[in-house]
């Protein structure tokens, strides 16, 4: 009885399997011409994919919200060149399925006009997307974040971890340290702990923490906290033990506020707590309250509404009663003012590009060579309203990132005061690193480097 | 839920083993289904639906023999998923030339030998203790994933990249491609598991489910058998997981395993149906679509004017009260559902096959 029923069963299944394969050959090709034509479309398309539930939605719709208003700054003042500017949302919850989702839903206008890059916010996401984005030729942004291999355009042509990279960030924390000890050459023999979200974005760091310790001479711990993090005190009993002279808070959403409160309950000094580049906003110390006076981040961008482009996006924007914030009292915060930032890049990118292909809505791949020749000095920042708010910026075939510099700031209960100026990254130092892990990245994947020499 | 609580050895046997008496042409409807999606040809249907739809039924599948046809229960899924995921990652990288097929039947492998491991405690506790037992590896092996750097090749931040997608001459690393070789892949499987459910190793399994006393009396050796469901549900999750990380994300990164995602496969199970094949289907049907549909309904339904946030945590309320209503309306999920619609309302096609055995 079994095997007279499973014999046709098994011809049925190997007929479907050869069936199966042979079409996705032929179908594969059709499916990928579909992005080579010019654009057709009427406007230049972003397809967001935003968070603004569980336990990131500070960061998500702060960040999203800044996009999606200076979007509507460009557009409120003509688009890009007479080219308007659209977008679709689609909820990630910072999930990696749920980002890929939403990156193959959102992939593809709904009324063909062309995409010009994807901007996820999360490393997770962004790690999972990075094959995708590259065969369908849409930049993948990840500004502040990201994998920081991608800087190396050679290898990742698609992806820009655009401002500053998670290497740049750590180096840059370790020559304020440095400074506030006198010296790079005082660090030797201190103690450093790192406490990280256990996260691919928190982990990203810790080989080349490893590397800066060993070349300065510090002795590092570095202690995972699970995400998202809402119970810490086991690590910082841990940390207490461990008795170091800094902190470095890798943190991001609520694991933030908690630390800050549990440092004070071991009575670890704040001050002493340096966070990282998502550990830096009002909704990371706020609801820390009083405890968070003293706490020291480090920024890419001051928050502030006194900027000529964020007056713009108050005037033209949220006075209409078109603002994307849920709770106006945001506006002008750490994270509004990266999503600020981001649209300058982005929309800058595409101006670049049209320079070069028309005034016309852009495909990603030529909104792609416009972000390779983002050249933002200061004359442009004038111009865009941002000075102060956007740092120099030029990037180049070979290097995605571009900037590489910070600034530190002081929580003093009510306000971040900035307390250095820009405090570069030993970029010599970390770009053999970077390159070492691109080529082994090529390696694993197959990949020829394009030569950035013959890139025009 | 309550139909996984122990306390009442009737409560495990929710849903007799369906006879396939109707296989064939079920399986050529299958098939032309399977097939309609390349006369469409979107890659949003391929990579983001149909593509995690097939892994997470099998993940289903996986967790049903263990629980839906053995009667043990197990939230320690989705790490045995982990286990076939960097089991795979690993072969291939360690064992060049090694072709893909093999090094993912070689994870599924290597999760079946970790699944004996923490199967060991069935052969002492049932139930509720044996839940224990798998959280902890759903704990440990992620821990463990993540910890040592061997296993995600040195890389920091803990996530591996899956290699190009080559069979021989073949390159399917598109979209069509991936979601052929998941088909594939799963159809086999599935088609495997079905047999073995319907062979001794099944009759074994359902003999300890309903009674293990029973089973030993009737010369049944309920620890072998316990055993066994082990190793093959956690054989096919480490499938599940290899195809979970190579043909749908394209990462692996131990946090992608979490508690969260046995949960998940559980309703999968749960809503679909326990001891039953086609319910790990439906359910994980039901746990992929529903909610990518609501959000593409309240999209369409709530335009920009809405706060988002606002639109995404309705859609949650509504996705559990969905959940809660077909518990409700069918305790022993959507494939009883689906059945009593068939003997019911769709007679013709259940009386057309029955008469046609070839």
């Amino acid at each position: 009885m079994n095997n007279s029923r499973s014999k046709p069963l098994l011809l049925l299944a190997a007929a479907g399997t050869l069936l199966t394969l042979s079409a996705c050959g032929k179908k594969a090709e059709p499916t990928q011409e579909g992005l080579a034509p010019a654009a057709q479309g009427k406007a230049q398309y972003f397809p967001l994919q935003s968070y603004r539930v569980g336990p990131y939605a500070a960061g998500g719709s702060g960040f999203f919200g800044g996009f999606i208003d200076y979007m509507q700054l460009v557009n409120a003042r003509g688009g890009v060149n007479g080219v308007p500017l659209s977008w679709a949302e689609c909820e990630t919850e910072y999930d990696v399925e749920k980002g890929v989702e939403c990156y193959e839903r959102l992939k593809k206008s709904s009324d063909g006009s062309p995409t010009a890059a994807t901007n996820p916010l999360s490393v997770g996401i962004a790690y999972a997307t990075l094959d995708r984005s590259t065969s369908d030729k849409i930049p993948l942004i990840t500004i502040n974040h990201g994998r920081t291999d991608s800087t190396d355009g050679s290898i990742f042509p698609y992806v820009f971890p655009l401002q500053l990279n998670p290497y740049s960030e750590v180096s840059a924390i370790f020559n304020f340290i440095g400074t506030r000890s006198g010296g790079l050459d005082h660090l030797r023999g201190k103690k450093i702990a790192v406490l990280y979200h256990g996260s691919p974005y928190g982990k990203e760091t810790n080989g080349v923490i490893d590397r800066l310790a060993s070349r300065y001479g510090v002795t590092v711990e570095k202690i995972e906290v699970p995400h998202p993090g809402n119970e810490q005190q086991s690590q910082w009993l841990k940390i207490k033990q461990f008795a170091p002279e800094w902190v470095i808070l890798r943190g991001w959403g609520v694991m933030n506020p908690v630390a800050i409160r549990t440092a004070r309950k071991v009575g670890f000094p704040t001050d002493r707590i340096i966070g990282n580049i998502w550990s830096n906003s009002e909704e990371d110390v706020v609801p820390a309250g009083a405890t968070a006076k003293g706490y020291i981040a480090i920024t890419t961008h001051p928050s502030g509404t006194n900027f000529p482009v964020l007056q713009q996006i108050k005037a033209e924007v949220i006075e209409k009663g078109q603002g994307n914030l849920a709770d106006p009292k945001r506006f002008g915060t750490v994270y509004y003012n990266l999503g600020v930032v981001n649209g300058i890049l982005n929309v800058e990118a595409v101006r670049v590009a049209q320079e070069k292909f028309g005034h016309r809505p852009l495909t990603g791949e030529e909104v792609r060579w416009g972000f390779e020749h983002l050249n933002i000095d200061a004359v442009r920042l004038q111009a865009l309203g941002a000075v102060g708010l956007v740092q120099p910026l030029k990037l180049s075939c070979a290097d995605h990132e571009g900037g590489g510099a910070v600034r530190f700031q002081q929580w003093d209960g009510a306000k971040w005061n900035l307390i250095s100026d820009w405090v570069q990254a030993d970029r010599p130092f970390l770009r053999p690193i970077i390159e070492e892990s691109a080529r082994k990245y090529a390696r694993e994947k197959g990949i020829n480097p394009r030569n950035c020499a013959k890139e025009s | 839920m309550a139909a996984i609580l122990p306390s009442d050895p009737a409560a495990t046997q929710v849903a007799p083993v369906r006879t396939g008496r109707r296989w064939p042409l079920w399986l050529l409807a299958l098939f032309t289904v399977a097939l309609l999606p390349f006369a469409i040809g979107s890659d949003y249907l391929f990579s983001a639906i149909l593509v995690p739809l097939l892994i997470l039924s099998l993940a289903g599948l996986g967790l049903n023999v263990l629980t839906g046809y053995a009667g043990q229960l197990s939230l320690g899924s989705a790490a045995f998923m982990a286990v076939g995921a960097f089991a795979t990652y690993n072969l291939q990288l360690r064992l060049p030339g090694l072709p893909m097929p093999l090094a993912m039947a070689g994870g599924g492998i290597v999760a079946a030998g970790t699944g004996l491991v923490f199967g060991l405690p069935s052969l002492r506790v049932k139930g509720f203790y044996l839940i224990a037992s798998t959280l902890a590896a759903q704990f440990f092996i992620p821990w463990l994933l993540s910890q040592y750097s061997w296993f995600s090749n040195g890389n920091d931040s803990g996530v591996v990249t899956a290699p190009p997608l080559k069979l021989g001459p073949l390159d399917l690393d598109s979209p069509a491609g991936r979601y052929a070789l998941t088909l594939t892949i799963v159809a086999l499987v599935t088609w495997g598991a079905s047999n073995l459910v319907r062979g001794p190793a099944g009759r074994a399994w359902i003999a300890v489910r309903d009674m293990d006393l029973a089973a030993a009396a009737i010369g049944i050796a309920p620890g072998r058998a316990k055993l066994f469901a082990f190793a093959v549900s956690s054989f096919i999750l480490g499938v599940a997981g290899g195809l979970w990380a190579f043909t749908y994300l394209g990462t692996v990164e131990p946090a992608g395993f979490d508690l969260d995602r046995s949960f998940q496969i559980l309703f999968i199970v749960i809503i679909g149906g326990l001891g039953s094949i086609r319910g790990n289907f439906l359910g994980a049907a039901f746990i992929v679509l529903l909610p990518v549909g609501l959000s593409i309904a309240a999209g369409v339904l709530a335009g920009s004017q809405v706060d988002p946030a606002l639109i995404e945590n309705i859609q949650k309320v509504i996705f559990g009260i969905l959940i809660i209503f077909f518990l409700i309306v069918e305790p022993d999920g959507l494939t009883t559902l689906v059945d009593r619609a068939l003997r019911t309302q769709f007679r013709w096609i259940g009386s057309r096959k029955s008469g046609n055995q070839e």
